[in-house]
Parts: structure tokens; C-alpha cells; sequence
């Protein structure tokens, strides 16, 4: 690099120079920018939908919620089978030798099934006989019996019936997931579930990754942002709630899940749905790579000359009977 | 300091030439000679220096400084005062609507820039630190929808684990921890938009506004 | 994504305010966007045309001589 100090001058020798105040134009732009957020602020407001927590999602929907729970103990549920970084049931994504959800392994630990029943039901068991024989009845079982168990709940939870918050379940072996999960579902919609969730044995609590996993194993959470339009094959990340510009910067991290082969079951060169996180966040990071590269690349840097916008920004400059004005 | 450091006593030469060893006068000296005043805030443009997308680039300065503002507001009151009282649901709408004006312009700023092929003639460096802040913001406002803490930053924090777990950042940049996001938010990513800024603009300074696009001329740096 | 264990259908809690109700969408092709987001891009759009036409003001008394 030279130095350009001494080249700015050279730069611009012979080159007609203009009063131009630049602290006064920052100062209106300051002061205009300022006016036209405030207006925005003052009439349109700014998005604040209440957050969904597990008291609101196990009262308005405790099938959904009993069901949910019923897959965390089955190990069904998407975080039970999720792989790293929460624990090792499954593979995680990749791409062909490609594979930095497993390269860093389980740095988050969570057990579904003891995290979200299994630890909340033994805290509230300390003065509850009844839950506490049900909680060791399910300990005490074979994983077989557990399993008899489960399959039986699960498809009687899908007639299940609600009456006064409680779910009911046409009668049938369930072992003692009824009353665990009755039970659950008090301590869910008393709101204690919501503080079980997050405990951490150190008082200061700002780390929901717990509760939020659970909600996104349900289907509640997920069907609200489906009605406000926030999931992902409504290019959700983009997308805000209410009738407000959301992330409208993300079009084209969003834009890549719809098309092929990131839609597509069957993929191209090993790329699929399966893998379509890994994929856009690597595709990205290469297209964001080569914006920064720009100058350097022969064609994306000559499109600017061939597309005659800039003569409409640099209209005096090219205008013909200045011509002489110029160098 | 004075005796113990006393190589200019061992060379009788260096008064002549005091620059060779103070090194405050050696960078006070280079700002001098690469930034002088009169290039920082030059009271005079080029006359190509004439259409409205020039101006881009300062509104978007303007925003910034509209965000960083309203956003320290925020922070000073603490996460609970935008949701419950007026006044902090009106500085959240503040911050909201600043930093949608801050993306809005950066674009337009950075449109106005692909079109005049602003890196060339030794502009490289100054694009790239552009494109850095680009990404540097859109982290920053992500971390800021995950602070938010309402519906849209619960389903945001869901869905957004999977991409960054994919991918394998998720095992160090957690989106379910709030605690994280919210420090990131509104310590370290503002920290480095800021510093980024700083040196784009004095990267602009420097080497002063491009000329025009030379029909013979090429598009290189 | 978010791969639900189940979807059930929900009552809607979402605050029934004006701007609190769900957006209308622009749905073209595989192309799915929401009126708001739509409305920021189009008025980029439109903003750096203008930019790009509008005429703008010069100082009075222009300073000649090139470099000063």
C-alpha cells in the first residue's frame, strides 16, 4: 500500500473540489433519522407477544402436554433422539466427512426423560405417598414393562378426553403413568414446572435451554407460530409476529430451505433436508465470504461497469458538455 | 525513565532526527502523515460528490447511533422494564424501529457502493471491513430478537438451535441460554460494530471518495 | 426446523390488538413473505431510485482550482 497521505492529494490533483459540510449533514441526518423512529416508535409500537410458558401451554393444552411428556419418557420426543450437543442418541448432521455437530460432542447434557418428569415428579413426591409408590413402581420396572407401558398411554392419550384440566384416558394398563402424569400436569399448571425446569442450585437463574426444549418438543408452541406465521416453511426466521417487518436482513438464509436439493428428501451430492441446517449455514458462510471478496472477483467486480447506474449517480460527471471539467 | 533510557545520549545524531526513537512521536507522526486533520473533515468534496446515494452511508451512521442510544437506555433499566412499563415498551419500540432504519440504509449503503465499485484504487480493505459489519449486525440483531424475551424470541431460540447445532456452533453459542445471547447482545457485538465503524470510516477519510468509473478504466481494487 | 412430537390445534392467545394480529402473506411460487417485510424491500427499492434521480443540492459558490 502506498501511502496515502501523500496520495489523497494526488488523488484528486486536478480534480474541482466543492464546499461540502459533512458534520452538518450528520447533524440533519441524526436529527432526521431520530424524527422518523420516533414516529415509528410512538404510532406503530413494537412486537411484545407474551412468551408461552409451560403453565399457559399444560392449561390450555394438557393432551398436548401429557402426550409430549409421554414421548420424553419413550424417548420419541425430538430432543430425547436429538445427538449432540444435548446428548448421544443420535448422529447429528452431516456431510460426507463434514460433521461439527459431533466433532464438538455433548457440551449441553440434558436426559429428556429425567430432565422434564423424572427429577420435577421426585421433588414434588417428598410429601405426595401416592406419587412417590407411582415414581417407584416406574423404577423398579423392567425396561420391557416400561415400554408395555408407554405404548399402551401413548395410544390412549390420542382419545384422551379433558375435564376440569385433567386428562382422561379410556381405562387400561398403564402402570403408573397415569398417576405421574396426572400429577405433572398439576405441578405444570400450578406454574412449578416452569421454575423445576430451570433449576440449577445456584439461586440466578438465565439459562432456559431446558424449558424451551421441552416446549419445542410439544406441539402447542408450535402451533401458535404456526397461526402467527413463524415457521420455517412459512420462511420463518425472516418473519415477526403481528404486523411488523421481522428479520427481513435473513431473506436469503431463509429463501435456501425452500428450494432444492435443501427441500428435498432424496438431495443432490449428499445434500438433503436431513442435512439442510449444515448445508445453508456452510453455503452462507461461503456467499457471505465471497461479498468480502468482491474486489478481487473478475466477473462480480466488472458487473458495476456493465449495469449504467453509476452514470445516473455520476450524471454531471459523464454529462458531454463537461467533459473538459474532468481528470 | 529518563536516565535508564538513554540511547539517544550513546548516538550524539539523534537530535537531528527525534523521530528515530520516540515512538509517541513516531505514531503522531504517521497519523499526521496517512490521517491529517483536513482529510478527517475535509470541508471540501470532489464535485462528482453530488446525488443522494452518497448519503447513505451517513444515515446509516445516524441510525447507529440511534440504536447504540436507545439500546443503552434499555440495558441501564433492565430486561423487565420494556415489557412492563410504557415507557420501556416505548424505548424497545425505539430500539426496534431504529435498528430496522440501521439495516434499511446499510443495504442501500452497500447497493450504492456495488454500483460505484467503491473498493477500487486501494479501497479493498475499507469494502471488506464493510461487509464484516454487515454480518457483525445481522449477529448482533440476532442476539438482540433471542433478548427479546416474548413469543418471537422462543420460537426464534427453537428453531435457531437446530442451524447452529448443525452446524456445530450451537456446542459454544448456546440460543436457549438467554443470559449468553443477552451479553453478547449488548456488551461484545456492540463493542465490535463500533471499533469496526471507527475504522471504516477512517478507512473512507484516508483515501477520500472514488472517482468516478472510468469507461476504460476496469473495476479493480 | 422444528420437528413437533405432535401438532394439535391451538386457541389463539396472541394479544388481539391492531398490529398484534397476524400479518397477511404475498405467496408466489415458493416465494412466501409477509406484507410488512415485503413493504421494507419495496420501499429500498424505491428509496434508492429516488436516490439515484432526485437532484441534489449543490453548495452555492462553488470553489474552483482543483486541488486547494
Amino acid at each position: 500500500m502506498k501511502s496515502m497521505g501523500a496520495t489523497q492529494e494526488e488523488y484528486y490533483r486536478g480534480v474541482r473540489m466543492e464546499r461540502y459540510d459533512l458534520v452538518k449533514e450528520l447533524v440533519i441526518a441524526v436529527v432526521a433519522v431520530g424524527v422518523i423512529a420516533l414516529i415509528g416508535a410512538a404510532v406503530l409500537s413494537s412486537p411484545d407477544v407474551a412468551p408461552v410458558t409451560i403453565a399457559t401451554w399444560s392449561q390450555a393444552d394438557p393432551v398436548d402436554f401429557v402426550t409430549t411428556a409421554t414421548g420424553e419418557l419413550a424417548g420419541s420426543s425430538t430432543s430425547a433422539g436429538y445427538g449432540a450437543p444435548y446428548n448421544s442418541a443420535g448422529p447429528g448432521q452431516s456431510w460426507g466427512p463434514i460433521a461439527p455437530q459431533s466433532w464438538f460432542g455433548v457440551r449441553i447434557p440434558i436426559d429428556s426423560a429425567n430432565a422434564f418428569v423424572i427429577q420435577p415428579l421426585q421433588r414434588a413426591s417428598f410429601s405426595n405417598t401416592t406419587l412417590g409408590t407411582a415414581l417407584s413402581t416406574w423404577q423398579n420396572a423392567t425396561a420391557d414393562q416400561q415400554t408395555t407401558w408407554l405404548d399402551a398411554y401413548s395410544k390412549a392419550l390420542v382419545d384422551a378426553t379433558v375435564s376440569d384440566g385433567a386428562v382422561a384416558v379410556a381405562d387400561g394398563d398403564y402402570g403408573p403413568l397415569p398417576v405421574m402424569m396426572s400429577n405433572l400436569v398439576g405441578i405444570a399448571q400450578a406454574g412449578g414446572l416452569d421454575g423445576l425446569l430451570v433449576i440449577n442450585g445456584r439461586f440466578y437463574q438465565t439459562d432456559y435451554t431446558q424449558p424451551l426444549l421441552f416446549m419445542g418438543d410439544g406441539g402447542y408452541l408450535a402451533g401458535l407460530a404456526d397461526q402467527a406465521h413463524l415457521t420455517g416453511s412459512l420462511w420463518g426466521m425472516m418473519n415477526e409476529t403481528g404486523q411488523y417487518p421481522g428479520q427481513t436482513w435473513l431473506w436469503l438464509y431463509t429463501m435456501w430451505y425452500q428450494v432444492f436439493p435443501f427441500n428435498s428428501d432424496t438431495g443432490f451430492i449428499g445434500v438433503n433436508a436431513g442435512n439442510a441446517d449444515l448445508g445453508i449455514i456452510i453455503l452462507m458462510t461461503l456467499l457471505t465470504v465471497a461479498l468480502a471478496l468482491v474486489p478481487f472477483i473478475p466477473f462480480l467486480r466488472d458487473i458495476p461497469r456493465w449495469i449504467p447506474i453509476h452514470r445516473l449517480i455520476w450524471r454531471q460527471y459523464y454529462a458531454p458538455r463537461k467533459g473538459a471539467a474532468r481528470t | 525513565m529518563a536516565v535508564t533510557n538513554s540511547p539517544q545520549g550513546a548516538d550524539p545524531g539523534a537530535a537531528a532526527r527525534p523521530e528515530s526513537n520516540s515512538w509517541t512521536l513516531r505514531l503522531r507522526q504517521a497519523i499526521d502523515r496517512h490521517l491529517p486533520m483536513d482529510h478527517l473533515l475535509p470541508d471540501r468534496q470532489p464535485y462528482y460528490v453530488g446525488s443522494w446515494v452518497y448519503v447513505f452511508g451517513v444515515v446509516t451512521i445516524a441510525a447507529l447511533a440511534w440504536v447504540i442510544a436507545s439500546g443503552v437506555v434499555l440495558s441501564f433499566m433492565g430486561p423487565q422494564w420494556w415489557h412492563d412499563s410504557r415507557v420501556g415498551h416505548f424505548f424497545n419500540s425505539l430500539h426496534f424501529w431504529s435498528v430496522q432504519l440501521f439495516f434499511i440504509f446499510m443495504v442501500l449503503h452497500l447497493w450504492g457502493q456495488y454500483f460505484m465499485a467503491g473498493w477500487r484504487s486501494g479501497r479493498a480493505a475499507t469494502w471488506m471491513i464493510g461487509v464484516i459489519i454487515f454480518g457483525t449486525s445481522i449477529l448482533t440483531a440476532f442476539t438482540g430478537y433471542l433478548s427479546q424475551q416474548n413469543f418471537a424470541s422462543q420460537f426464534i431460540a427453537i428453531n435457531a438451535k437446530d442451524a447452529m447445532n448443525g452446524a456445530g456452533i450451537g456446542a459454544f453459542f448456546n440460543v436457549l441460554n438467554f443470559g449468553q445471547m443477552y451479553g453478547l447482545h449488548v456488551m461484545l457485538l456492540p463493542i465490535g460494530i463500533t471499533i469496526l465503524v471507527v475504522a471504516h470510516i477512517v478507512m473512507v477519510r484516508t483515501r477520500g471518495v472514488v472517482k468516478p468509473i472510468d469507461p476504460e478504466g476496469g473495476a479493480r481494487p | 426446523m422444528l420437528r413437533g412430537f405432535k401438532l394439535t390445534p391451538t386457541q389463539n392467545v396472541l394479544k388481539e390488538k391492531r398490529m398484534d394480529t397476524p400479518a397477511t402473506y404475498f405467496h408466489w411460487g415458493f416465494i412466501l413473505i409477509s406484507v410488512p417485510n415485503l413493504l421494507v424491500i419495496a420501499g429500498m427499492i424505491v428509496l434508492f431510485a429516488i436516490a439515484l434521480i432526485a437532484p441534489f443540492p449543490h453548495a452555492e459558490g462553488d470553489d474552483d482550482g482543483g486541488n486547494k
